[in-house]
């Protein structure tokens, strides 16, 4: 059964991060990524564009005014990578 | 009385630092304006003069019994080669002190200042550098930034709790000055800071100053590399911020 985007992402998440200490099933889809909830921080947050960048070919620029609605939960990250590509 | 006094001469000396200041502006913008092939000697060169005013400014505030901080307050060792300087953020003069002390030192500046038309120029020509915004993705200018002015030989001090600390102990720490650190090679310096009593805190304002004279004190401690912290931008600020309460704790106990 192919991995849902929700769920790819989650693994990318611990994996690029390094969060040795979180299993990617127990990262929420809906939950705030940074600050709240996962409390990633913003050295995460560009080695988590990145990461995503380089596996779905998918990148915002710096300043660009949506990043922080892009990236604020794992359901935002994959509805604004399904619109910009053809995964999941 | 003596808080009186105290509230008198604070005010006394800022609104002489605000008509003073133009002058020192229009001398600093002469200064950067002279023409120079070196753009670092130029910088050096405002930098030294920042340093001169900060210095005039504690040495007033001294002198008038308002707050007690000088070059003798400083304890420790802060490397004059390249590194970056981490230090707590109890009061509103921590950055002027450290300005005070050391020279060939740049900072972040908050975003509304450094893109304020009368103030870039000059902040700019200094290779200050503009901060982080609200954005978590502006920090990676930030960090290229203070990773190139290392390579150019300059140490930087960074604020890691982002805004002034709470009145007992530290907000956590942002990981931004220990990835420059990791990236640009260099050690990380923790200054400690304390103000013995408090004043100038989030807690204790302008208005409210203690009957005794504050004292504002920096202490260096031994500089952590990145090696130390297994190249590791989370671990290495886990060891700083320990570090840092560790001797903060310390001090509250005397």
């Amino acid at each position: 059964m192919q991995e849902s985007l929700e769920d790819q992402l989650k693994d990318l998440i611990v994996e690029a991060l390094a969060l040795e200490d979180v299993d990617p099933s127990e990262i929420s889809t809906e939950e705030a990524l940074f600050v709240e909830g996962l409390g990633l921080d913003s050295i995460d947050a560009l080695e988590l564009a990145l990461a995503i960048q380089e596996k779905f070919g998918v990148a915002t620029s710096p300043d660009d005014e949506r990043n922080r609605e892009l990236f604020y939960s794992v359901k935002t990250l994959a509805d604004f990578i399904r619109a910009e590509t053809d995964v999941g | 009385m003596v808080r009186a006094w105290r509230i008198f001469g604070a005010a006394l000396v800022i609104s002489t630092y605000f008509v003073a200041s133009p002058v020192a502006y229009v001398a600093f913008a002469i200064l950067g304006a002279v023409p120079t092939r070196d753009p670092i000697a130029r910088a050096r060169r405002l930098q030294f003069v920042m340093m001169c005013g900060f210095r005039l400014m504690h040495a007033v505030l001294r002198w008038l019994w308002i707050l007690d901080f000088g070059p003798r307050n400083v304890e420790g060792e802060i490397p004059s080669s390249p590194c970056v300087l981490v230090a707590n953020h109890p009061t509103l003069t921590d950055i002027s002190a450290m300005l005070a002390t050391e020279r060939n030192l740049v900072f972040p500046v908050k975003p509304d200042l450094f893109r304020s038309f009368w103030a870039r120029p000059l902040l700019a020509q200094a290779h200050h550098f503009e901060g982080a915004g609200p954005d978590a993705f502006t920090a990676g200018q930030v960090i290229d930034d203070a990773v190139e002015r290392i390579a150019r030989g300059y140490r930087v001090i960074i604020f890691p709790e982002g805004t002034r600390s709470p009145a007992n102990g530290m907000h956590p720490f942002g990981r931004t000055a220990f990835e420059v650190a990791v990236r640009a090679g260099v050690p990380v310096v923790p200054i400690v800071i304390t103000c013995t009593p408090r004043w100038l805190t989030k807690n204790h304002g302008f208005l409210n100053p203690p009957v005794e004279v504050p004292r504002l004190r920096l202490r260096a401690l031994p500089a952590v590399t990145p090696e130390q912290a297994g190249s590791s931008s989370r671990t290495l600020r886990d060891i700083v911020r320990q570090q840092i309460n560790s001797e903060l704790e310390r001090a509250d106990r005397f």
